[in-house]
């Protein structure tokens, strides 16, 4: 074999080599790992992993529950609302936080506290105070999303440029056209980041919420289909989970993009 | 001799207790005429502009504008920054229109002045370009613009063009002073570039540092009715930056 | 003659932007007096009939320390801190091994990128009640709750680090002919120190969120126990205590932590 020969024939290898494959889109290792639980699920290894395909009928199936739609709207209707909630109290405490040395340190210790804490012990105690509904969930909600937006407010408007404020002092703005003509646009990208990150803290509230009390929502399905062991059932809802929670993050990444534009000239 | 439009008495500055910024500095502005306010880093020199600009209030001394005390920031005086403080979000229009949309001025009227001034600094068709979009030097145009739209008498500049390369740095300076013949403003322009003190200025305030106070005052008198590009070339501008230099070099070293 | 409001008022603008940062010994007092300021609050609250469940601070305090000196929460905690020491463990070594890995093996992030960021992002704890059926009621259950909850988070953040590591310092290294070894030795990990230590401090938030949910959900032996059981006795002021008390502890890791990072790697930039 002439060396020619072997050098196309190395070339020919390496075009299927891993190394082109890992260079892709990490896309493709998701279709990787679905192809790997469709084949696991299929040999039957573990009950409790049903072939992908399987889980996608299932999927089909929930889709005409009224338990799935109800539990959605439970679920969507808590989230909107304690995510709303989270964000229309969080960014003013931030502002404050932000331009009050005062309440920042009073605040902070707390703000701190709670932004690391196992907000999820706290759930118990709720129970019994705002029943096993909506208000529970909603507090759940609030309270694993708030302190992100809170610092991050704070973080953005204590970075605010010296000169922006002292422009807006030079051409007569009062305190609040400066703080909300200048400060808040300026700190909006930090704003939005921390909207961004509350709105995965949100997720995961809403959720374990409903799981802790188990009787409504998504949480009380889980419930349900593991005792009866319907596992199809369960992987399509964590998947119609994992999804609405990908979506949304993705809506919100859309937005923080749209405002970065002048984050970097600053 | 022109009016006094601006007195210092007496200025003081005292940071903590044990800093002291600035001390006695007494200067009397003349109307119509751009004053440099020139001294080596740290001298003080921004910190005696944002007292005169009513951002930060002296521990001792007074400011008066025509005569009256002043307590703060005012319609008066408008300031134009080395960081051109622009809002990022915010496009050329809206930046130059923002002194008069603080004051209440309704939008067509604060276009339609905004848009002038735009022309005259030389940005016209950039009105909706971002500050993003834009080079140092027409950033600082557009803070200038802004600071003309106020209509205040007294403009205040803090060393505006030392962000910007040498190249842009000339040709500001030289569309200044064109500006500054068609606009009547009374100019305080602190600076630590000696040539472009002597380029500028009626009156040179030289201040010393540590603690900030006045070390001299020179006046130029230099012809500058005719060609601007010729202005340094006149004797008299090489033999002042050279004397300037010689005396500011004992306290630079 | 504009008129501005006078110093007092605008004192706070005037503080905005300037950085200024405020005097070590003045943080206690404020601290104490927040205390103070929500413990009263509280205990208003609490006398103020708003819920037969929801104690005012001093009955929370009160029996607090009585859950003490009764030994009720050092039975309870024998129960529960293995697990959380083990699930902890794992959590922390393992995350940051597993990061450092994906972040300098090549091949690696291809694989475990997209499990990564599913772990991250998505509410992982619905998975928690499927644990009893793998792992049935035990500790076992406990410690994988607790593990899948804080491990992404400490996995993710120490790759990032390495990830976010300066090009220019990574040829530096090269032109000065540093082996690979001591490039990640001294270059890269170094560099990546302060994500890794963000990551530890996210990873035990969750590990603390996987053991609380482990106790409530899958068995509540120890601290899930005692939390219920008072509940269900309408002993609302020792359930508070309970939960107060696992606040505290996780408080106290986290702080430990933080003082362990500022003790390896000491920072100028602290206030």
């Amino acid at each position: 074999m002439s060396s020619n020969e072997g050098k196309i024939i190395k070339k020919s290898a390496s075009l299927f080599s891993l190394k082109k494959l890992m260079h892709t889109s990490p896309f493709w290792s998701l279709i990787f790992w679905a192809l790997v639980w469709e084949l696991i699920g299929r040999m039957g290894w573990m009950t409790l992993l049903p072939p992908l395909s399987q889980i996608w009928f299932a999927f089909i199936e929930l889709l005409e529950l009224a338990s799935f739609w109800d539990a959605f709207a439970m679920t969507a209707r808590t989230f909107g609302i304690g995510l709303g909630l989270s964000i229309v109290i969080g960014i003013p405490i931030g502002v404050l936080m932000g331009i009050s040395r005062r309440s920042d340190k009073i605040l902070s210790l707390w703000v701190n506290l709670f932004l690391s804490a196992p907000i999820t012990a706290v759930i118990p105690a709720l129970m019994p105070i705002l029943g096993i509904g909506d208000a529970t969930v909603i507090a759940t909600v609030i309270l694993f999303s708030i302190w992100v937006v809170i610092i991050d407010t704070q973080a953005g408007v204590t970075h605010v440029q010296n000169s922006l404020v002292e422009m807006g002092k030079i051409f007569g703005c009062s305190r609040w056209k400066i703080i909300i003509w200048i400060v808040v646009p300026a700190a909006m990208p930090e704003i939005i980041t921390g909207v961004r990150l509350s709105v995965v803290r949100a997720v995961k509230g809403v959720i374990v919420g409903q799981i802790v009390i188990a009787l409504i929502g998504f949480g009380g399905l889980f419930s349900t289909y593991l005792s009866y062991f319907l596992m199809e059932r369960f992987w399509a809802l964590i998947i119609v989970v994992f999804v609405m929670s990908f979506t949304i993050i993705g809506l919100v990444e859309l937005l923080e993009r749209r405002i970065a534009f002048y984050a970097k000239s600053r | 001799m022109s009016d006094i439009i601006l007195e210092t008495e007496s200025i003081g500055v005292v940071y903590q207790q044990s800093v002291v910024a600035l001390e006695n500095v007494s200067l009397n502005i003349p109307s119509g005429k751009l004053t440099a306010i020139l001294g080596p880093s740290g001298c003080g020199k921004t910190t005696l502009l944002k007292v005169i600009a009513g951002l930060i209030e002296p521990s001792t001394g007074i400011i008066k504008v025509k005569g009256q005390q002043i307590t703060g920031p005012g319609p008066d005086r408008a300031l134009v920054f080395q960081d051109f403080a622009l809002l990022p979000w915010a496009t050329v229009l809206q930046n130059v229109a923002f002194g008069l949309r603080a004051r209440g001025i309704p939008k067509n009227e604060r276009e339609e002045t905004s848009l002038h001034y735009i022309k005259e600094v030389g940005l016209s068709g950039f009105e909706d370009k971002y500050p993003h979009q834009l080079s140092g030097g027409m950033r600082q145009r557009t803070g200038l613009a802004r600071a003309l739209t106020v209509n205040s008498d007294i403009l205040l500049m803090d060393e505006p063009f030392s962000a910007v390369d040498e190249q842009m740095r000339r040709k500001l300076q030289e569309d200044l002073l064109n500006l500054l013949k068609i606009e009547r403003k009374s100019v305080i322009f602190v600076t630590h570039s000696i040539e472009e003190a002597v380029y500028l200025a009626d009156q040179v305030v030289i201040l010393s540092g540590r603690p900030g106070s006045i070390a001299d005052i020179v006046y130029p008198e230099i012809d500058r009715r005719g060609d601007i590009d010729s202005i340094r070339r006149q004797p008299r501008y090489i033999e002042l930056v050279d004397e300037i230099w010689g005396s500011l070099r004992s306290y630079v070293e | 003659m504009s008129d501005i409001n006078n110093q007092k008022d605008t004192q706070d603008i005037d503080n905005l932007g300037t950085g200024i940062r405020s005097i070590k010994s003045d943080v206690l007092i404020w601290r104490i007096f927040s205390f103070f300021l929500v413990f009263s609050i509280w205990e208003v609250a609490g006398r103020a009939d708003i819920s037969i469940a929801f104690p005012p601070f001093s009955e929370v305090a009160l029996a607090f320390v009585s859950m003490i000196f009764s030994g009720e929460f050092s039975e309870a905690y024998a129960d529960s801190l293995p697990p959380l020491f083990i699930g902890l463990s794992i959590t922390i070594i393992g995350g940051v091994i597993i990061g450092i890995s994906i972040g300098l093996v090549r091949g690696a992030e291809w694989f475990i990128m997209p499990l990564l960021i599913i772990f991250q992002t998505a509410p992982v704890s619905a998975l928690i009640p499927m644990l009893t059926y793998i792992y049935g009621i035990s500790d076992t259950s406990k410690v994988v709750a607790i593990v899948i909850l804080g491990m992404p988070l400490v996995a993710l953040n120490s790759y990032k680090g390495i990830q976010a590591t300066n090009p220019s310092l990574l040829e530096m290294s090269e032109s000065f002919l540093a082996s690979r070894l001591n490039t990640i030795l001294f270059v890269i990990l170094p560099s990546a120190q302060k994500m890794i230590f963000a990551g530890l401090r996210l990873g035990i938030s969750g590990a603390f969120i996987g053991i609380v949910l482990a106790e409530l959900l899958i068995t509540p032996t120890g601290i899930g126990d005692l939390i219920t059981y008072n509940r269900f006795i309408a002993r609302y002021d020792k359930m508070f205590a309970t939960i107060v008390s696992i606040l505290v502890i996780a408080g106290l890791t986290l702080g430990f932590m933080r003082m362990v990072e500022e003790w390896l790697f000491p920072s100028e930039k602290n206030n």
